[in-house]
């Protein structure tokens, strides 16, 4: 090899002058591990996912409500109308109390202090200072999209 | 006080009405709707002027008799005595009050009167006792607003201090052997500091217990009745436990028993271990009973902050903890669920709802630890990455030190 | 001869292309300050140029030159592995840093490396630029070093402050929001600096400015101040401390190379640990309408803010900026202002006690602005 004449001749020692060679070059796969490692596409939506998909339209009835979880906490949503649907922090506004929706009455309770909420999210007594936290809806080909903003 | 006006006031009276009417014939001139009463009582005016009844053009004459035409101080003042006696005031306003044809428009209540007289105050003022609170003492004499104006005496977060005028007057509470004072121990309590400090108005004020016009303390039986309007839950679970029924026998009112009346304190893990010591001794069974909900409590409270505090120290390496986070909420949903059921006395009761607060709360605290013992691994990485250095750095100065040596050896070979 | 197969592809190009001339200008950016002898081919060139004889001074201080270089190509790798998650918006700046440094695999270890590596390229220049006044060294042939030196640094500080603001974390935001504070009390240079990133009160405008000032403009900028530097360098040859200057060479360029790569085995090591142990903590997002308490300007700007904290509130704000402006054109233009009497032994005295009391006064103002923030 070319490089073999160049200068360094130190006698006997070229196996360890190879291992030594062989041994530096790690670096370079190592370089080379990281940046795949880093660019690697990733297994799970890593990016902001803040529109996600909370059920399908046809499979809640007008006049019903149901809980879905989402990362950043329970979403409640009612079906108002044929395509009318709106979505609510299942939150209460009171102590944080995951709500339950009252299907006979078509209202939202709180089962810790007895607050009561309209299915517009407003106050109808108990203890709550606040409506509930509504967040936006779309509906695309039957499907209920909300958007955590 | 107006009973002895001294001898220079009646010749300053009749100065005044010698010179009165060429010097207010300019003024006169200006009154109007407060009629010509205003042109004398010019600070009542002031205040009358402000006030909901001038809006809807009530005049003096109204309440207080006269003709408010008249420039004569005679004829002006009728022949009456200007204020009309304590004892008349409630039926001097009912006379509108009451009357469903003049409250039709205005869309007030009309039953106010009736209700007043059912009330302590309405009783004891029959009774002849003028101590008692008229309407001009909450609502105000000439500067009356209406209920929802912060102005007012009678807003929700001024009611407490209208209230204390009287009831935690030094004299009346002596007087009438009053056990304590209402305003200071309301002021002191949970709802106090939330009305007055946060001005928030969804907590109670004096007569959201007691009562507005028919007010009255309410009765030993009706204190769950009462406290219940707003703390359902705890109702419920009161209703089906054994204090129920061993309270209203004993005659203890039963919301009040534990948390006091107008000092009433947040329902605190602290309150299950010192108030049953009233009625239960110490080697009571209930007592047993009372520790074991008070440690089942406290023991899920701390894994609610042991999991949360995870969760930040996780977030600020940081790392992905975003459904937990939505999975610690349930489990401070379910400790929060669990704070009513307390009142049922029953550790099961109790149990059956901390026991899920509790299974989430393991479940983030062992797999956030996992997520946080999995950092380990950068510093193991370091380690194995310096020996690595380190032997390479050995290579290099070997190479270099071999090198050193050739070159000179060239050096001398050439020379 | 026998050629193994890279010998015969390195000569099917060597016939087509001046290989030597091509690698002369490549490394005229530095790593090779060695002139090469362009005549011949580049396999006789290299190993010639290698063995030639350098002074025997060429030791360790004499490779941060090319070490800082280096700390900047690897700024430019890293920043580009950055590059491709990263989103210049203000609803997605945050969540897309937030992204890489947690969800990511080894994106936090490339966002920490690319923090710490920027801070170590200051730490060096600042290094260099203090061995070459205390040696003396920016005097006749090397005044356009010292003054390309001294712009290196102020260009790679401004490459670190304008990639502060991009992560839009509560600390950095508010601690860049503090400098430009500073920046507006420049005359001319602060209203030339607003003018570009977009106004004084940084918003969404402002972040696309200084993303495009951090990844496209300084950049260029230090390449091009690189590039003239090692031109320089080749011309005047590797800086010899005082009376280094009269012994001749004995090592071969190798050696010199062989000292970088152990200097920068050393540093890169350092990085890694520092990424590792003491990682910039990633702070919750940037509320533009709630200041926290404490929000301090980068390091290398404390002792101006000091400066300007520290001197009488009736010193108008415009004097004050000018001030720090005219030192800094001062210190540029040393060279030119130094006089030549300065040479001898008592001069070089003062010039001791001169340096180290303007160091000192650096440092404590630093400190003062540090804990009057």
């Amino acid at each position: 090899m070319a490089e073999e004449r160049l200068p360094v001749p130190v006698p006997r020692r070229g196996f360890l002058d190879l291992l030594s060679k062989i041994f530096l070059s790690l670096w370079g796969f190592g370089f080379i591990g990281v940046i795949y490692a880093y660019l690697r596409p990733q297994h799970r939506q890593v990016l902001l996912d803040e529109t996600f998909r909370a059920g399908s339209l046809s499979a809640l009835r007008v006049g019903d409500a149901f809980i879905t979880q989402h990362q950043s906490g329970p979403v409640l949503i009612v079906r108002t109308g044929d395509r009318d649907v709106i979505a609510f922090s299942a939150l209460c506004t009171h102590m944080r109390c995951i709500l339950h929706w009252a299907g006979d009455t078509r209202t939202i309770l709180c089962p810790c202090h007895g607050g009561v909420f309209d299915w517009n999210g407003n106050v109808l007594s108990g203890p709550p200072p606040r409506p509930l936290q509504r967040y936006s809806v779309e509906i695309r080909n039957e499907d209920i999209f909300v958007r955590m903003a | 006080m107006r009973s002895g006006p001294p001898a220079w006031s009646k010749a300053i009276r009749l100065a005044f009405r010698l010179l009165a009417p060429p010097l207010l014939v300019p003024v006169l001139l200006c009154a109007d709707d407060t009629g010509r009463c205003g042109v004398c009582h010019g600070d009542v005016r002031v205040l009358f002027e402000a006030g909901i009844h001038h809006k809807e053009q009530i005049s003096c004459v109204s309440c207080h008799g006269g003709d408010e035409g008249s420039d004569d101080l005679r004829a002006a003042h009728g022949g009456e005595p200007s204020a009309p006696a304590r004892r008349k005031i409630p039926e001097l306003c009912a006379s509108c009050h009451s009357d469903i044809g003049k409250m039709k428009v205005y869309n007030l209540p009309t039953d106010q009167y009736a209700l007043y007289q059912s009330s302590q105050h309405g009783i004891m003022l029959a009774r002849g006792n003028t101590d008692v609170a008229v309407c001009t003492d909450c609502h105000g004499v000439h500067d009356i607003y209406p209920r929802s104006d912060p102005r007012s005496s009678v807003y929700r977060s001024n009611i407490p201090k209208t209230c204390a005028r009287c009831h935690s007057d030094p004299a009346l509470i002596k007087k009438y052997h009053w056990a304590s004072d209402p305003y200071r121990e309301f002021a002191g309590s949970v709802h106090g500091r939330a009305l007055l400090e946060q001005g928030d108005l969804g907590v109670p004020d004096c007569s959201r217990c007691h009562g507005v016009h028919g007010a009255a303390p309410p009765g030993v039986g009706d204190v769950a009745k009462v406290c219940g309007q707003c703390h359902g839950a705890a109702r419920e679970y009161f209703e089906l436990s054994p204090h129920r029924s061993a309270m209203a026998a004993a005659g203890e009112p039963e919301c009040a028993s534990c948390h006091s009346n107008h000092s009433t304190q947040p329902a605190g893990d602290v309150l299950l271990g010192t108030s049953c010591k009233g009625c239960h001794g110490a080697g009571d069974p209930a007592m047993k009973v009372a520790r074991e909900i008070h440690d089942e409590l406290t023991d899920t409270r701390r894994q609610v902050d042991r999991a949360s505090g995870l969760i930040a120290d996780a977030e600020a390496v940081p790392l992905n903890v975003d459904d937990y986070r939505a999975r610690l909420e349930e489990a401070r949903s379910y400790l929060t669920e669990s704070l009513p059921a307390v009142h049922s006395f029953s550790l099961a009761q109790v149990r059956a709802i901390t026991v899920r607060s509790r299974s989430i709360c393991e479940e983030i605290i062992r797999e956030v630890q996992e997520k946080l013992d999995g950092l380990r691994w950068r510093k193991y990485g370091l380690v194995i990455f310096w020996f690595y250095l380190i032997l390479t750095l050995v290579i290099l100065t070997r190479f270099k030190r071999g090198l050193g040596a050739a070159v000179e050896k060239e050096e001398t070979g050439q020379k | 001869m026998r050629l193994s197969p890279a010998g015969r592809v390195l000569d099917w190009f060597e016939a087509r292309l001046n290989l030597t001339e091509l690698f002369s200008f490549l490394t005229s950016f530095g790593l090779f300050i060695v002139e090469l002898d362009t005549r011949k081919p580049i396999r006789e060139a290299l190993p010639e140029a290698l063995k030639r004889p350098i002074p025997s001074y060429a030791r360790w201080p004499r490779v941060l030159g090319i070490l800082t270089l280096l700390i900047f190509l690897f700024q430019v790798s890293s920043g580009l592995l950055l590059a491709f998650y990263y989103r210049p918006a203000t609803p997605g700046a945050y969540e897309s840093v937030r992204t890489i440094v947690r969800d990511v695999s080894l994106g936090w270890f490339i966002h920490q490396m690319h923090f710490w590596g920027s801070s170590a390229l200051i730490l060096i220049l600042l290094a260099r630029i203090l061995r070459h006044y205390f040696d003396g060294l920016y005097r006749a042939p090397r005044e356009l070093l010292w003054v390309l030196s001294f712009l290196l640094f102020i260009a790679a500080t401004h490459a670190d402050f304008s990639g502060r603001i991009l992560t839009w974390e509560s600390t950095t935001y508010w601690s860049t929001t503090r400098a430009l504070e500073l920046f507006s009390l420049l005359p001319f240079v602060g209203t030339a600096f607003a003018f570009l990133v977009g106004g004084s009160n940084i918003g969404d405008a402002a972040l696309t400015r200084f993303y495009f000032i951090h990844i496209v403009f300084l950049p260029l900028a230090l390449l091009a101040l690189f590039y003239l530097h090692f031109l320089v360098v080749r011309r005047v040859g590797l800086s010899p401390a005082p009376g280094e200057a009269a012994q001749q060479g004995i090592l071969a360029y190798k050696r010199y190379l062989l000292n970088l790569l152990i200097v920068l085995v050393l540093v890169f090591g350092l990085l890694v640990t520092l990424s590792v142990l003491f990682p910039l903590p990633f702070d919750k997002k940037a509320d533009v309408l709630t200041t926290p308490a404490g929000a301090l300007p980068p390091w290398y700007l404390l002792p101006a803010f000091g400066f300007v904290t520290l001197t009488p509130h009736f010193i108008p704000n415009p004097i004050k900026g000018t001030i720090v402006l005219l030192t800094l054109v001062a210190v540029t233009l040393l060279p030119f202002l130094d006089r030549p009497a300065a040479q001898s032994p008592t001069g070089r005295l003062g010039r001791l006690v001169a340096g180290l009391f303007f160091l000192l006064l650096l440092i404590g103002l630093g400190l003062y602005g540090y804990s009057h923030a």
